[in-house]
């Protein structure tokens, strides 16, 4: 494996250790509040080596329990989007035609709104969005340019000559697809969804800051952030460590996702 | 007598081009007999592959089939019938060879995969099972090894032995027909030998009929019994394979005969070069008027261009399509 590779995936798994195991790396709950003393923003200490919030609360055990909301929200989004967008883009690409011709200009007139106006109109509209809310409002903003590389892929992929000649041993379509053709596509899916994480940790940090994401008390990074934007400069803990840990796990997923596309090279049929 | 395993009828496909409309093949019938061996012989860009790809109906897009084609295998209208049913005939009853077994073989599965998931398809049987009877057919088609290498993809096997893959895949039901289009020209010479071996072989052992698509003259010498000598989308000649060497009547299938070389003909002192065809084939979309062979024809006169020749029948099992066959005094010699 390539050093490339190497790096941002050791990265990777620790930012999945830390989300799996936040209840038992923290030191106190996310939401407790001191319950004796008192109850101020204090900054890092041994007892707080992130400091704590104006409510008295740990930022780190609410930075390490965030870690587990902003990623799961972004993987599991990620998944409905590629999921969706893979069967669209492979319908669309399948059938050809005048279906093809329809999906792709309706997929066009999706692109065309921007996906942060989206966001922002659904979030604010509905008030506090649950958290399976936020997930299914992100995953299905969020499929669009899978769609269009599936599709694309799916189209230069159906008249190769093994497609032909599995039609021709009598293989259903359908089969011929999934068996045939959608192996070939891995690639392409792997690198796009890994990029996707990348852009919907931010995404769903920024609606979290402006309180359209993530709803208080809940510890997110982009909640955490909000908590502490009123004071950045008199109470800095508060804000750098979420947006330390924002900006890292974006770079790595960025650079995984730069690192697998140069390994698997994707639109090239792997031989 | 028996009716025929296969029979085609006034084959027609055509394409919307930019150019205008292309009409790739061009009113082809033949028929072929349970275990007959039918060579296709033609140059690049006649209709072979198109009309082999036609008898599985598998017309790449925007090919339009004519409404009066008719290809009838055991009994059932290829053209017609459901989807459902066509694909039961696909594979188990009439299987195809691919010429490039590079990229007919799906690069992301192993070559025990591809074979075993046409005994998947078409039978009952379970994934150990069919797995099992790929093996036995890769080791059938002469792959040392078999197990060993039924669990390794396309890439780490030689050309030859992807072909035979290719074979095992195509004969792995023992189909009634197998269409073999170009089976050896993506090979070396010497396997070239043991694939076409290789076939004579399987098809004695199954009883199945060939129908063998090449441009290759010294192939179909050596399996089909009968020829079709194709040109510009059209059928030009058909014999059976002696009196086609032996007679050629058609100055296209002449020309083919002429323009192959012989060992004999470079060991000779008088350095004679070796005969070509002038010309090439023209585009599809505009075939010349009268016979499409005559503006590379050295026989031809008016009549040709005003008047296209039908396919007339001169002996038994030869028919010929040219105006020669009513004027011989025309031929130049």
């Amino acid at each position: 494996m390539s050093r490339r590779l190497l790096w941002p995936l050791a990265a990777l798994v620790v930012f999945l250790i830390i989300a799996a195991g936040a209840p038992w790396l923290s030191p106190a709950a996310p939401n407790a509040i001191p319950t004796e003393g008192i109850i101020a923003s204090s900054p890092p200490s041994a007892a707080h080596p992130f400091g704590t919030d104006p409510s008295g609360r740990d930022v780190l055990s609410r930075v390490l329990h965030g870690t587990r909301i902003s990623l799961g929200i972004a993987l599991l989004s990620v998944a409905i989007a590629t999921t969706v967008g893979t069967l669209f883009g492979a319908l669309s690409g399948w059938i050809g035609g005048r279906l093809d011709a329809i999906l792709m200009r309706l997929l066009d007139v999706a692109l065309s709104v921007p996906r942060v106006l989206v966001l922002l109109c659904v979030s604010a509209l509905w008030g506090a969005l649950p958290l399976p809310g936020l997930v299914l409002l992100l995953g299905l903003t969020g499929w669009y340019d899978v769609a269009r590389l599936v599709r694309g892929d799916v189209f230069a992929l159906k008249d190769r000559e093994f497609v032909v000649a599995a039609r021709a041993m009598g293989t259903g379509e359908t089969r011929v697809l999934w068996r045939h053709v959608l192996p070939h596509i891995w690639p392409t899916l792997v690198v796009t969804a890994t990029l996707g994480i990348a852009h919907t940790i931010a995404l769903e940090a920024g609606l979290s800051f402006l309180g359209l994401g993530v709803q208080p008390p809940q510890a997110s990074w982009g909640s955490i952030l909000s908590d502490g934007s009123a004071m950045v400069s008199s109470r800095w803990w508060i804000t750098l460590f979420p947006g330390i840990a924002i900006v890292s796990a974006v770079m790595t997923c960025n650079a995984l996702g730069d690192a697998l596309r140069e390994t698997l090279a994707p639109g090239q049929v792997a031989a | 007598m028996t009716s025929p395993l296969l029979s085609v009828s006034d084959l027609r496909v055509s394409f919307q081009t930019d150019a205008g409309v292309a009409r790739a093949v061009d009113g082809v019938s033949f028929t072929v007999s349970a275990g007959e061996t039918v060579g296709i012989v033609g140059e690049s860009g006649c209709g072979k592959t198109l009309t082999a790809l036609s008898l599985l109906r598998l017309i790449p897009s925007g090919g339009k089939l004519a409404p009066s084609s008719r290809v009838e295998f055991e009994g059932a209208d290829m053209l017609s019938i459901p989807e459902r049913e066509l694909r039961a005939v696909r594979g188990r009853r009439m299987a195809m060879i691919f010429q490039e077994p590079m990229t007919a073989l799906n690069p992301v599965l192993t070559v025990g995969d591809q074979v075993a998931e046409v005994v998947r398809v078409h039978t009952k049987r379970s994934r150990s099972e069919a797995w099992a009877l790929a093996v036995a057919m890769l080791a059938r088609v002469g792959i040392p090894d078999a197990a060993a290498r039924a669990a390794q993809y396309p890439h780490e096997l030689s050309g030859g032995m992807r072909q035979r893959v290719m074979i095992a895949m195509a004969l792995v039901l023992e189909p009634a027909l197998v269409i073999a289009d170009e089976p050896t020209t993506a090979l070396d010479v010497t396997i070239q030998a043991q694939i076409l071996e290789l076939l004579r072989e399987l098809r004695e052992r199954i009883g199945m009929a060939v129908l063998l698509i090449t441009h290759d003259l010294g192939v179909v010498a050596e399996m089909a019994s009968r020829v079709l000598v194709m040109y510009a989308g059209e059928v030009v000649e058909e014999a059976p394979v002696e009196s086609l060497f032996a007679q050629p009547i058609h100055p296209y299938t002449e020309g083919l005969l002429a323009a192959v070389p012989s060992l004999a003909l470079a060991s000779q002192t008088t350095q004679e070069r070796l005969r070509t065809i002038p010309g090439t084939v023209p585009p599809p979309t505009a075939w010349p008027s009268g016979c499409r062979f005559r503006d590379r024809c050295e026989h031809a006169w008016e009549r040709c261009a005003t008047d296209a020749p039908a396919l007339v029948q001169v002996q038994p099992a030869h028919r010929v399509r040219c105006h020669l066959v009513q004027e011989p005094e025309r031929r130049r010699t």
